[in-house]
């Protein structure tokens, strides 16, 4: 079923795009994880572990394939005794608990001596063109250390310990996209498994979730010999991994307007789908109703200390109770129900309930939505080509789009201009400074959209309407980037975040969230204003599980009833 | 070496903007490089010796004029990426008729501005830098004749057709010593480490 593009009804960039919003994103049924998911199933994927080399002190590595219709991929995984005083989830780390390349194929012995060269080390080795993803992952010591006690002494590990931190690993990066030497996105973009945003990366974190429950059941086992217990499949399915994700993901968002954009416009094209649906069934109301009990499930195991994300969970209930009434009140069996919903969701609850809400009531309709998942790639190289001929006139309309609020900001005012993104010398990882307070400026990367173009504004006025781009582009060098992008907004009207990147009071962890709400996240869990903690793939089903039944909806988890 | 072409570009994106280009014309320079390394020609290398060339001059130094119907610039050679921005920036202003060069480094890194005209022109074109020539569908290129490091005038015109396109490769293979010269120019762009932005700014 085809409905046709009802962008009339898109919400505006300039409500869509702002910080708190972004920050307050939820998976969706388009989420990465959830199209990988669905796609292993619906494909009959195969799964097999042809390699499973560790060693009692859990040193060692396996080899873990998946092959779809056409192709095989392959996790190679390296497991290594890692001294506690080594153990850091910084990016500056130099060893982990587990180091992993996903290989396109079925690895030959040299290529797995030649990967246990290199891929141990990380960012200091190389990978080659037959590896499409390098990543690692470390223990979260406490829950490791008692899921292996538990096992190894015949029981089973304690439930709340479990929930509590929800996972045995957490991965500190998966690089992909030609990064140390991989190979390029353009070799595996055209692969209908591939053509996804970040399937690779997505199925890299889905094989390493199988390896560590592997891994404990086996460090276990050698703890515990006959004493030891097999770790029950309920508990192990609700374990996820974790990520700890620092500021290097924040710029990306800011690097890759047009795939942002088409991520953000799939989203709100599903959601106009939904909101133009005349009348409810049955069975479609009560499929919204099911998993809003389940994802309320999922909201009371979400675990923060950060103040920010304490409030934001605090008002996350504080909207489901309104929701709650709201439907007490207001039968989904009216005409127009999900848009009459989300109207009311407008004015009743907070950027948090409104999203939740807006991803969940596109939960019903997967016939009616999941092909937008196809649309969610960048495949627009022309994006990037200046249109020199374009007026003056419609430069600045066009910045005038995303940046109108920006333009009589005071850009000299130090409470707008405190930060700068910078890249620093000695990890070549993105940071964000104090513009003031370190010798960072003349280092700025161009992060700051909205005040680069509120220069460009500037420089703009006195030129006349008519006048053709090229012109002020061949005396204004230094806005060749900013006018680039404003010339993207007639493709990507969601490529802009319409806040100031740059301010004493910008939150980098809403620009995460808004990345990992895309690959399907939950529990986010903010450790600083830069870095946050997620959980990925808990509840979902192990490879050898996997069904078209249970490939989607598992990032809710079941309730009692 | 063997790199990825992800790695190529941005490593000179970085380099350019290293050499004190602004950043809008460093995105351009990193494209132009990885379009010549995907069909088979040694970008690094060109862009290596045209930053060289460029390495602090002022950006007014490096922006071309047209004088006398000649693209140039305002002293000594021009820069090809300045000047394959500005040929491109007036490609749909200029559809059909011939550009003449002054003198130029590097010319071979006007191609990917040449090819991005082809695209918008929806034609192939022909480029001539002294003892070689370049013809483009916007796709792929076809080089005839050795590319040199410096041409005294060159000429671009909507003409052309390819025979024996170069085949596209997803590897690049540039010399270490180029590779570390465009490493020294990115190197410029890092900020010292300091304890206290390892403690305040490291994610």
């Amino acid at each position: 079923m085809n409905a046709p593009f009802t962008n009339n009804r898109w919400r505006p960039p300039e409500t869509v795009m702002r910080l708190k919003r972004l920050g307050s994103l939820h998976q969706c049924r388009l989420s990465f994880m959830r199209v990988l998911t669905r796609r292993m199933a619906s494909e009959k994927w195969q799964f097999s572990r042809a390699v499973f080399d560790v060693d009692t002190r859990g040193v060692g590595h396996a080899v873990y394939t998946a092959t779809g219709p056409e192709r095989s991929y392959s996790l190679v995984a390296f497991a290594h005794d890692l001294p506690p005083e080594q153990r850091s989830d910084r990016v500056i780390a130099e060893a982990w608990d587990a180091t992993f390349a996903l290989f396109d194929g079925v690895p030959t012995q040299a290529d797995v001596d030649r990967l246990s060269q290199n891929v141990p080390l990380q960012e200091a080795g190389r990978v080659s063109e037959r590896e499409l993803t390098l990543s690692r992952a470390n223990r979260s010591v406490r829950l490791w250390t008692h899921v292996v006690d538990a096992l190894a002494s015949g029981r089973q590990p304690d439930i709340a310990q479990i929930d509590d931190v929800g996972y045995l690993m957490r991965t500190t990066a998966v690089y992909g996209s030609g990064k140390f030497g991989a190979a390029d996105r353009d070799v595996i973009a055209d692969r209908p498994e591939m053509h996804g945003p970040f399937q690779a990366e997505m199925l890299t974190v889905y094989f390493i979730r199988t390896f560590v429950r592997d891994l404990v059941q086996h460090m276990a086992q050698n703890q515990g010999g006959d004493a030891a217990v097999a770790l029950d499949p309920a508990i192990a399915r609700r374990l996820g991994i974790g990520n700890s994700t620092g500021l290097g993901m924040a710029p990306y968002l800011v690097n890759h307007p047009v795939l942002f954009n088409n991520w953000i416009a799939a989203r709100e094209e599903a959601i106009a789908r939904v909101r133009a649906i005349q009348r409810a069934s049955a069975v479609e109301i009560s499929v919204f109703e099911k998993l809003l009990n389940r994802a309320e499930l999922s909201i009371t195991r979400w675990r923060s200390a950060h103040v920010a994300q304490l409030q934001k969970l605090a008002d996350l209930r504080t909207d489901l109770q309104a929701l709650r009434t709201y439907l007490a009140d207001n039968a989904l069996t009216s005409d127009y129900p999900w848009d009459r919903l989300h109207v009311w969701a407008e004015s009743a609850l907070n950027e948090e309930g409104q999203e939740f809400l807006a991803s969940l009531m596109l939960e019903p309709y997967g016939e009616l939505i999941d092909g937008l998942a196809h649309c969610m790639s960048d495949t627009n190289a022309d994006a990037f080509r200046i249109d020199g001929a374009m007026s003056v006139r419609e430069v600045r309309a066009l910045l005038e789009a995303s940046f109108g609020w920006a333009r009589d900001m005071d850009w000299s005012a130090r409470k707008n201009i405190a930060r700068a993104w910078y890249t620093s010398e000695e990890k070549l990882e993105p940071r964000l400074g104090e513009r003031f307070e370190e010798p960072i400026a003349e280092y700025e990367q161009p992060l700051a959209p909205a005040r680069d173009a509120a220069l460009a504004m500037r420089a703009l006025e006195g030129w006349s309407d008519t006048v053709p781009i090229a012109e002020f582009l061949l005396e204004h060098a230094e806005h060749r980037h900013t006018i680039r992008r404003a010339q993207m907004h007639r493709v990507a009207p969601y490529g802009e975040i319409h806040d100031n990147t740059i301010g004493a009071d910008v939150l980098p962890i809403d620009m995460l969230r808004a990345k990992l709400s895309f690959f399907g996240a939950t529990h986010f869990d903010p450790r600083s204003d830069r870095w946050v903690r997620i959980c990925m793939y808990a509840g979902a089903p192990y490879p050898e599980d996997l069904t078209p039944e249970n490939a989607d909806l598992w990032v809710y988890p079941e309730t009692a009833s | 070496m063997n790199v990825s072409l992800n790695e190529v570009e941005a490593l000179a994106k970085k380099a350019t903007r290293g050499a004190g280009y602004p950043w809008g014309l460093a995105e351009d320079a990193a494209k132009a490089v990885r379009f010549l390394c995907s069909n088979g020609v040694d970008g690094c290398a060109a862009l290596a010796g045209t930053l060289r060339v460029f390495d602090g001059a002022q950006l007014h130094n490096r922006m071309p004029r047209q004088v006398d119907g000649f693209w140039q610039a305002e002293t000594g050679d021009a820069c090809p990426i300045a000047l394959g921005a500005a040929l491109l920036d007036r490609a749909g202003l200029t559809t059909g008729q011939v550009q003449t060069v002054g003198p130029i480094v590097h010319p071979i890194l006007l191609v990917p501005f040449i090819a991005q005209i082809a695209l918008v022109n929806g034609c192939a074109m022909r480029f001539h830098a002294g003892s070689f020539q370049v013809v483009t569908d916007g796709k792929f290129i076809e080089t005839l004749g050795a590319i040199s490091e410096h041409a005294d005038t060159a000429r671009v015109e909507q003409e052309g057709k390819l025979k024996a396109p170069n085949s596209h490769v997803s590897r690049a293979t540039p010399d270490a010593a180029v590779w570390d010269v465009l490493n020294a120019f990115a190197h410029k762009t890092y900020a010292p480490a300091t304890e206290e932005s390892r403690r305040k700014g490291a994610g």
